[in-house]
């Protein structure tokens, strides 16, 4: 029972609240109005005003005092929950105006347009709408249980196929969501049924569906690609070798576990097995898939066709396979396109956002500022990369990945080219011209271990909308670990042998 | 390059014809057969809230199907020139300036969607109503970024109408309805914004009086 003075106080708390939430919005929208007055209305070069104008008041503000100001107000509205895409659109507006005039504003159409009529950009909804249509084919399954069946006689075997189809997933789908979602659904339950260590299950689940950061065709490397003005191609075959590396170290680091104590993942009994036909069966399913990806892979690294060409014949040959699986409908037609749509507004809303923050920061002198920054602190050239490396993987706990590369690649890379890096321990280092090549796999790595990393990595609360209840967010996190050291390892690795990352693409383009 | 070595060139009318007819008949198909996706109007929301979230909706929906004519454009485009030895001068262009308009219009799509995500850090530890109050408050920057963005298109649209600016590419496809687009989608997201305004001052009042009343 709620007595009269309670009321009375759950009454006056409301009104305070209400008095706040409104009372702050409409200030600010007033303030925002009187400017609109301003710019629609007054000469921007005039000494005629409405009331008050904020215009130009921080242009001779020093440049550190205007690092902190920006990124300090926009990981504060980060943090408010407003979406990356509106926080640096909004702001950079803001901050267009207190920092020049308001013909300023004019930077936007014209930065937003350049995005829109990029050709390489056209890459990502297709490559998204492949992978939504052979989601939609319900090939992810299949892949599963084929390679599951043929290797569940082995210790950890679940969990090997898990990380192989996650693997051959990565190769057709350019994001990291639906690999580790489905896999949760279908390859968790069976492993936890055969009495797999939770911690190699869901550990194998995460770091398989990262992959599709870093194996092509994917998306992250075609915006880095686009950004640092690098070729889509060559950022593919670079990433090809330390992909495959990576996977051979996870399933290397399963084996070995379950070699040494086959509790952690028994092997199939024997009598679940099928026979060698029921098998060869089931690969069946799985020619039409594979021909797609070595099709689209091959017209790619053979340069026949661009990587948005690839894109568009590998959407093509999607709605094929999906056609072959019976699933190919006007109703499956629209779920993929939406899909899509719903995916590529994000991405490109962020670059379309983004681009006027960091534009304008850069305009400024920021990229200055940053280099002498970074420069003056006596870093080795490995000192400094190291930096970025940790820089990345901070910011990849607070930041999706498309955020974490407008923010960061356009500051990042013409420091990376600025330096020479000789080589560690003696082996050599990458050669001048392909270093900003190398310097992409290092953040593709770096993006997947964001992507892994507790307590916010994407990978691990995909993970936990699919888990069942009784595995904890602790076990979560712990599963992650080794695996985020598998990571490490492999980061470390490029580092000292940049051929892993350049080789391919030396071989090729012959440089 | 001899002239039969080009092939078959789109002509503009049939392009911009193509755009807007496609995904209507696409539509009006799928609406015969009853499985066009549902608007997810939320339980409570009002006369206008409803025709905001029907119009992010339906536009979202109708260049989403422009993806599809893109993938068969690009087929045609290998095919042509590897088996026929024909490459075109528009494949290229008009599909990427299909996905640039996508990308605008969908913005609108994508927020009624919530396709945009949130940094979840602190706002989801929060209670329903400190979140809907601090989406009121910050929903203010989000005006501030569409309102600058459809004065500036406004501007940018009409000078490319004015000199019927054209594309610097062989095709030489008209740009002024990609700008308008550009102004289309940044109002288009304006209104999605304003009907997500609404659901978080209904959110924001609703936990208020049931505070209140408990």
């Amino acid at each position: 029972m709620s007595t009269a003075a309670q009321q009375a106080a759950a009454r006056s708390t409301a009104t305070r609240s209400r008095v706040l939430t409104y009372g702050l919005t409409l200030l600010v929208l007033a303030v925002v109005m009187v400017e609109v007055v301003n710019i629609a209305f007054y000469d921007p070069w005039g000494d005629d005003y409405f009331l008050f104008r904020m215009q130009g008041v921080l242009a001779n503000v020093s440049m550190s005092a205007l690092t902190w100001i920006m990124f300090g107000s926009l990981f504060l509205l980060l943090m408010a929950g407003l979406p990356l895409a509106f926080v640096a659109g909004g702001l950079g507006v803001v901050f267009l105006y207190l920092l020049g005039d308001s013909a300023m504003l004019n930077i936007i159409p014209s930065r937003i347009f350049p995005m829109m009529t990029n050709p390489d950009l056209a890459a990502i909804p297709l490559f998204i709408f492949m992978a939504t249509m052979l989601e939609r084919a319900g090939l992810i399954e299949e892949l599963f249980d084929a390679v599951y069946q043929w290797m569940g006689g082995l210790h950890g075997g679940l969990a090997v196929a898990t990380i192989v189809a996650s693997t051959l997933l990565a190769a057709m789908v350019g994001v990291v969501g639906a690999a580790i979602v489905t896999m949760g659904i279908i390859a968790l339950p069976a492993m936890l049924k055969r009495k797999y260590d939770p911690e190699i299950a869901i550990g194998s689940i995460m770091a398989g569906g990262t992959l599709g950061v870093l194996i092509p065709p994917s998306i992250l490397a075609i915006l880095y690609a686009v950004v640092a003005q690098q070729s889509v191609g060559e950022l593919y075959l670079g990433s090809v070798m330390p992909g495959l590396l990576l996977s051979s170290l996870y399933i290397l680091y399963v084996v070995v576990r379950t070699t040494i104590n086959p509790k952690l993942g028994p092997p199939v009994p024997v009598e679940e097995r099928l026979s060698m036909n029921q098998k060869l069966a089931l690969l069946r399913g799985l020619i039409a898939p594979i021909l797609l990806v070595m099709m689209v892979l091959g017209l790619l690294f053979a340069g026949i066709a661009t990587p948005v060409e690839a894109a568009g014949l590998g959407s093509m040959g999607a709605m094929g396979v999906a056609l072959l699986h019976k699933r190919l409908s006007l109703k499956a037609l629209i779920g993929a396109s939406t899909d899509t749509v719903k995916a590529t507004a994000m991405v490109l809303w962020i670059i379309f956002g983004a681009s006027i923050f960091v534009g304008l920061y850069i305009l400024q002198g920021g990229q200055a500022f940053i280099t002498d920054t970074i420069l003056s602190t006596g870093l080795s050239p490995y000192g400094i990369l190291l930096l970025m490396m940790i820089l990345l993987v901070v910011l990849g706990m607070f930041l999706d990945w498309v955020g974490i590369l407008l923010l960061a690649v356009p500051i990042f890379v013409p420091i990376i080219k600025s330096l020479t890096f000789d080589g560690l321990f003696g082996m050599p280092g990458p050669s001048p011209d392909a270093v900003v090549l190398w310097f992409g796999v290092l953040y593709l790595i770096n993006m997947q271990m964001s992507f892994l990393s507790p307590p916010f990595g994407y990978a691990l609360f995909y993970i936990r909308g699919v888990a069942p209840p009784e595995i904890s967010m602790a076990t979560i996190f712990r599963s992650s670990l080794v695996f985020l050291a598998i990571q490490v390892l492999a980061l470390f690795l490029v580092v000292v042998f940049p051929s892993i990352a350049t080789g391919l693409p030396d071989l090729v383009y012959g440089r | 390059m001899s002239l039969e070595s080009i092939g078959f060139v789109l002509p503009h009318s049939v392009y911009w014809g193509v755009l807007t007819l496609v995904p209507a008949t696409l539509l009006a198909v799928a609406w015969k057969q009853g499985i066009v996706p549902a608007v997810p109007y939320e339980p409570d929301a009002g006369p206008i809230e409803k025709t905001l979230d029907w119009i992010s909706d339906r536009t979202g929906l109708f260049v989403a199907l422009w993806s599809v004519m893109a993938v068969c454009a690009y087929t045609y485009e290998v095919t042509a020139r590897y088996l026929f030895n024909m490459p075109t001068i528009w494949v290229h262009e008009s599909s990427f300036l299909l996905f640039g308009m996508q990308y605008m219009m969908a913005g609108a799509y994508g927020l009624l969607h919530g396709s945009h995500v949130r940094v979840d850090v602190i706002y989801t530890k929060l209670s329903l109503r400190r979140q809907a109050a601090v989406s009121v408050f910050t929903s203010v920057f989000f005006f501030i970024f569409i309102l600058a963005m459809m004065g500036t298109a406004y501007g940018f649209f009409f000078d490319s109408l004015a000199m019927d600016e054209r594309s610097v590419e062989t095709w030489q496809v008209q740009y002024w309805p990609v700008k308008m687009l550009m102004l289309v989608g940044a109002c288009l997201i304006m209104l999605a914004g304003i009907s997500r305004l609404i659901k978080d001052i209904r959110i924001y009042e609703k936990q208020l009086r049931s505070e209140v009343s408990a």
